[in-house]
């Protein structure tokens, strides 16, 4: 696992999964920030409960949205998360939802600062 | 070409719809395997899907079989998008019915490259359709001259499948396309000259 003082997006990669359209990488980041709220709650009301399935399926469903957007710890995160919980390892879903949870939000403040779209 | 685009994702489904509108196929996006089946199962249905595996309700495996399952007018080319890239999950996808998978994240060279795959067997299939009918239209006009056909042994008119009695040459130009232009043979020249001369 790489440290977490990496930047949370890798742009170049970001800008390679949309055709070097930095226009529609500006869309589809608003439409994940929009989304965002939602689906965090869903994740965490599923790892409360101890719902490992709907964990996984949440888990799945924010893997494939942060690796368009370049965000590639984030994607390993959601891999391991999802992995963990199919295979009922509730006590390593814990931990790995946790460092899930501080990545996700890196990666809304990265989006979250004017700074970005400028190097995009 | 009308290619149809499955996710869930919202993010996911603007990307597939940016890039394939920008190839210029004429997109429609649903966000869920339920609305993929009603799109496909409907009028006017695209001829090539792509479909998320993990979708609510249906997935895009779920999707596949029933399409096969379907007798459907036009079988569509149908793109399983998935994330999981083992052996097994792709053998699952290809044995419910998909025609091809594409793993998440895709590149999008690669998405195009496979949905021009699709549109080139799209095309063929629909080709091949067509040759189909145009062989059985001719094979139906071959069938129509067969058999046993009442002809008067007197004027030569022939009864058709309306029971009404016709000439042969208004028949067979109906049922093969022939084209008559009337002569008269050296017999019957001989045969008419005589009986004009006896009448004149």
């Amino acid at each position: 696992m790489k440290g977490m003082e990496d930047p949370p997006i890798q742009l170049a990669l970001a800008l390679r999964r949309v055709d070097g359209d930095s226009d529609l990488l500006v869309e589809l980041v608003r439409i994940f920030q929009d989304d965002l709220p939602e689906r965090m709650h869903r994740l965490r009301g599923a790892h409360e409960r101890g719902d490992l399935p709907e964990t996984a399926r949440s888990a799945h469903s924010l893997r494939g949205s942060l690796g368009i957007l370049g965000a590639e710890q984030g994607r390993i995160l959601a891999e391991e998360l999802e992995a963990l919980s199919a295979a009922g390892r509730a006590d390593e879903a814990a931990s790995t939802c946790q460092a899930f949870e501080r990545e996700v939000a890196r990666v809304d403040a990265f989006f979250s600062s004017p700074e970005w779209k400028s190097r995009a | 070409m009308k290619v149809l685009v499955a996710d869930d994702d919202a993010l996911a489904r603007r990307l597939l719809e940016s890039a394939l509108s920008k190839s210029g196929h004429d997109v429609v996006a649903v966000g869920g395997g339920a609305e993929a089946w009603q799109v496909l199962s409907g009028p006017e249905a695209p001829t090539i899907a792509v479909l998320d595996w993990m979708m609510p309700e249906l997935t895009g495996v779920e999707v596949c079989e029933k399409v096969r399952a379907a007798s459907l007018p036009t079988s569509p080319y149908l793109i399983v998008l998935t994330s999981r890239g083992e052996t097994g999950d792709v053998v699952r996808a290809l044995q419910a019915g998909a025609d091809d998978y594409i793993t998440k994240p895709f590149e999008i060279d690669e998405l195009r490259a496979r949905l021009s795959v699709g549109a080139r067997i799209v095309a063929l299939q629909q080709q091949l359709s067509e040759r189909v009918r145009a062989l059985e239209e001719a094979l139906a006009h071959v069938q129509q001259l067969q058999g046993l056909i009442p002809i008067c042994a007197w004027c030569r008119q022939v009864r058709n499948d309306g029971n009404f009695w016709e000439q042969v040459e208004s028949y067979l130009g109906k049922r093969s396309g022939l084209q008559f232009t009337h002569a008269i043979c050296p017999s019957c020249r001989h045969k008419e000259s005589a009986r004009f001369k006896k009448a004149g």
